[in-house]
């Protein structure tokens, strides 16, 4: 069984040392015959992985490599340009030095209630053609809520929201730091950020995804070609 | 002393030799057994170098000699170990 192992794993030898050593290797594996231990076949493999190859077949590896690397990131860059481009609105909003966290806390779990959010989403038509516990739930896996540390100290929290829509996330936003906002108070006050008199929103465009899409296609193209040079056993 | 290029020169030295033939002459003045993988990954290091090189090309069990540039070769890296084990046990008694 294990000369049989053997001469599989001398089959993943790169071909031009498979051509030149394979013979030989099977003829000391069949001069070793029983003395054969599963050692020798580690030993064999690590042998097919970093036998050193003629230089014709390290040419041929790097055009194989270059040439999968430079087709999936095409591939990819095509791919991800085609898919909607989406939009991230962000707004930070400040507490007083003063407010507790627990409130600050409460006020935010009450502001993005399913209760709260289903007459927004149905009213503001964040998500035409849903309605409902759909829309609402889509909305909380788009909105993203984080404490941050400011330079003047107390607390303060960072809201995210995503959408297809550049302006239908800054609408969206606004409405979510006005319902924070409009909270009855439980002893903290807040505002925003730069915007004392309503809650502002800058919309970025997520970075370029067609660079994103072919740099992540690059990297599967290197792995896609390493797997197809063993598989060639080039 | 466990670099299988030296141990592969310092059994051809001795001699012309086929794969298995190197693996148990290793093993014998050595102790140290070089697994087929190991073997054939120096001996193409030590062919593409022109250290060692094959006699009669293209039998199944493929004897090699070692070349002139190998046996300079050895001989040099004997060398420098000869120093690193006189060094090392002259330091050792001293310790």
């Amino acid at each position: 069984m294990k000369a049989r192992i053997a001469s599989w794993l001398i089959r993943l030898y790169p071909a031009g040392a498979r051509r030149r050593y394979g013979a030989e290797i099977e003829a000391v594996i069949y001069d070793i015959d029983a003395r054969l231990r599963w050692s020798d076949l580690a030993d064999l493999l690590k042998g097919a992985l970093t036998m050193p190859q003629p230089v014709g077949n390290w040419m041929r590896a790097a055009a194989i490599l270059f040439g999968t690397s430079i087709l999936c990131a095409m591939a990819g860059g095509y791919w991800m340009a085609r898919v909607q481009a989406q939009f991230v609105s962000k707004a930070l909003v400040r507490f007083d030095t003063g407010s507790k966290v627990s409130a600050i806390n409460d006020r935010l779990v009450r502001a993005l209630s399913a209760a709260a959010t289903i007459e927004l989403v149905d009213k503001e038509q964040i998500y035409p053609g849903t309605a409902g516990e759909k829309a609402v739930d889509l909305f909380m896996r788009n909105v993203r809520v984080s404490p941050i540390v400011t330079h003047s100290g107390g607390p303060a929290v960072q809201m995210l929201f995503v959408h297809d829509d550049a302006a239908t996330a800054q609408r969206a936003l606004q409405k979510v730091v006005a319902l924070a906002l409009a909270e009855p108070d439980s002893g903290v006050s807040a505002y925003i950020d730069e915007a004392p008199s309503f809650p502002r929103s800058r919309t970025h465009r997520n970075p370029d995804r067609f660079f994103a899409g072919a740099i992540s296609g690059c990297f599967a193209g290197l792995v896609l070609g390493f797997a197809g040079i063993r598989m060639m056993r080039v | 002393m466990s670099d299988p290029t030296i141990l592969v020169l310092a059994s051809l030295v001795g001699g012309d030799k086929h794969g298995y033939a190197i693996m148990a002459d290793v093993e014998q003045f050595a102790s140290v057994r070089l697994g087929p993988g190991t073997l054939y990954g120096a001996i193409a290091r030590l062919e593409e170098r022109g250290w060692i090189e094959p006699l009669r090309p293209g039998e199944r069990r493929q004897p090699y000699t070692i070349t002139g540039a190998g046996r300079e070769y050895l001989e040099s890296q004997l060398a420098v170990l000869e120093r690193v084990v006189k060094a090392g046990t002259r330091r050792l008694r001293n310790a």
